[in-house]
C-alpha cells in the first residue's frame, strides 16, 4: 500500500507541474462553454431545450474524457525517455506501478474537472434553479470519477 | 540577392518533413469527417428555421465550409512546431551550415508551411464543394470566383504559418508555445464566422469576430462557392482582410526568425 501511495504522491506532484497545461485546457473547455453554445443556444430549436443547460454537463464529461488521455501521453513520453527502465529498477512490484498511475490518473481527473463542474453546478443553479444537495454532488462525483478509472484502464 | 532554387529547396524539405506526421495528418483527415458527418449533420436537425434562411438555405453547406477553414488554419500552424522540434534536436544549427542564406532558409520555411497545409487540405476542400454543390447545384457561381477565393485561402495559410512562426521564436518554452498556441487556436475559430454567422452572435462576440482572419477565410471561401446568401462580409473587405494578415505576419514571421537565427536566442 506505501509503494502505492508513493507513486500516487509522485505523479501528482508531476500533474501541477503542468500548471500552464492544466489552465490552458480549462480555459479552452469554457471557450467552448461561453462563446461556443451561447450562439448555438440562439440557433437551436427552443423546442429542443435550453442548449446552454444541455452542453454545460457534456463539456465537463468531454474534458475528464480529454484530461485522462493526459496520463497516456506521460507514460509514453517516460517510456520514449526510457524513465521506464528507472522505474523497473525502484524496488515496487509492477502490479503496484500500474495500480498507482491509474489511482494518480483519478485522482488527477477529479482535480482537473473541478473548475468546470462547480462552473456546470452554478449554471444550472443559475438558469434552471436546480442545485443539488450534497448527496447528489457525491454521487455525481463518485460516478465521473469511476468513468474516468474505467478511461484510465 | 535571393536564390529561388534555394527558397524551393528549403519549402520541399518542409513539404517532405510534412508526410513524417502521417499520423497526425489521417487523425486530422478523421476529425473532419467525424465533423461533417456526425456533428455537422445532427445540428443541422436540431437549428430553428429562421437559420437555415440565414446561412443561405443550408447550415450543413455553411458549416461544412467553415470547418475546413478552421482545418486549413490548423494544419497551417505546424510549422511552428517544427522549428520548436529543430531546436531541441539540434537540427538548426545543421540547416545554418548549409549552403543557403538565411534569408532563404527563413523565406522558404514560412512558403513550405503555407503550401504544405494547402495541398494537404486541398482534397479535402474538393470534398466540401462537393458536398455544396451537390445539395443545391445552382450555388455553382463561376470558376473566376472560385479561383479569388482559393487565391485568398492560399495568401491565409502563408498568413497563418507566419504567425505560428512568429509565436514560436517569441516563446522560448515549448510548453508554453503549445498551449499558448492551443488557446489561440480555440479562441479564434469559436470567435469566427467558420461555425455559425455573425447575427447569432452577442454583439461583444461579434465585434471581436468581423475582424478575425478566419472570418474572412470562411466567408470569401463561402462566396467562392457560392454560397453567396450565407456571406456577410463583402468579398473586397475579405480579400483586403486576409492580405494584409498575409502582409502582416509573413514579414514579421520571416523578420523575427531570421534575427533570432542571427542571435542565436532559440539554444
Amino acid at each position: 500500500m506505501k509503494a502505492i501511495l508513493y507513486i500516487m504522491e509522485r505523479d501528482l506532484r508531476y500533474f501541477f507541474r503542468y500548471k500552464w497545461w492544466l489552465a490552458g485546457m480549462v480555459s479552452m473547455n469554457l471557450a467552448d462553454l461561453f462563446i461556443m453554445a451561447v450562439v448555438y443556444t440562439k440557433m437551436v430549436d427552443p423546442k429542443i431545450g435550453n442548449y446552454f443547460l444541455f452542453f454545460s454537463p457534456g463539456i465537463t464529461i468531454t474534458a475528464l474524457f480529454a484530461a485522462a488521455f493526459m496520463i497516456g501521453r506521460e507514460i509514453n513520453r517516460e517510456i520514449r525517455r526510457e524513465i521506464s527502465h528507472y522505474m523497473l529498477s525502484l524496488p515496487i512490484k509492477r502490479w503496484e506501478l500500474a495500480f498507482g498511475r491509474v489511482l494518480a490518473g483519478a485522482v488527477r481527473g477529479i482535480i482537473y474537472m473541478i473548475p468546470l463542474l462547480l462552473t456546470t453546478l452554478a449554471v444550472t443553479a443559475l438558469l434552471a434553479g436546480n442545485v443539488p444537495s450534497a448527496l447528489e454532488i457525491l454521487t455525481i462525483i463518485l460516478a465521473l470519477s469511476l468513468y474516468r478509472l474505467e478511461l484510465l484502464v | 540577392m535571393i536564390s529561388l532554387r534555394n527558397v524551393w529547396v528549403v519549402a520541399e524539405r518542409d513539404l517532405r518533413t510534412f508526410l513524417n506526421y502521417k499520423h497526425v495528418l489521417i487523425m486530422r483527415a478523421l476529425w473532419f469527417l467525424a465533423q461533417i458527418a456526425l456533428f455537422g449533420l445532427v445540428v443541422n436537425k436540431m437549428l430553428k428555421p429562421d437559420v437555415q434562411e440565414a446561412v443561405g438555405g443550408s447550415y450543413f453547406s455553411f458549416y461544412a465550409a467553415g470547418i475546413i477553414i478552421s482545418l486549413l488554419y490548423s494544419t497551417s500552424v505546424f510549422i511552428g512546431y517544427d522549428i520548436y522540434e529543430e531546436a531541441d534536436h539540434g537540427v538548426i544549427e545543421y540547416l545554418l551550415s548549409l549552403p543557403v542564406s538565411r534569408k532563404e532558409l527563413v523565406l522558404g520555411r514560412s512558403i513550405g508551411g503555407g503550401l504544405r497545409s494547402f495541398l494537404y487540405v486541398s482534397p479535402m476542400l474538393m470534398v466540401v464543394l462537393y458536398l455544396i454543390w451537390s445539395s443545391n447545384p445552382q450555388s455553382f457561381v463561376s470558376p473566376l470566383q472560385l479561383l479569388i477565393a482559393f487565391l485568398a485561402l492560399f495568401l491565409f495559410t502563408f498568413g497563418v504559418s507566419g504567425f505560428s512562426i512568429t509565436l514560436a521564436v517569441s516563446i522560448k518554452s515549448s510548453d508554453k508555445f503549445d498551449i499558448f498556441l492551443g488557446m489561440i487556436n480555440a479562441l479564434t475559430v469559436r470567435l469566427s464566422t467558420t461555425l455559425y454567422p455573425l447575427v447569432y452572435m452577442p454583439s461583444y462576440y461579434a465585434g471581436v469576430a468581423q475582424f478575425n482572419p478566419l472570418t474572412f477565410a470562411a466567408d470569401i471561401f463561402r462566396w467562392g462557392a457560392g454560397l453567396e446568401s450565407a456571406v456577410l462580409t463583402a468579398p473586397a473587405i475579405a480579400v483586403f482582410g486576409i492580405i494584409s494578415f498575409f502582409s502582416i505576419f509573413t514579414f514579421l514571421g520571416i523578420f523575427l526568425h531570421e534575427r533570432v537565427l542571427e542571435g542565436g536566442s532559440w539554444q
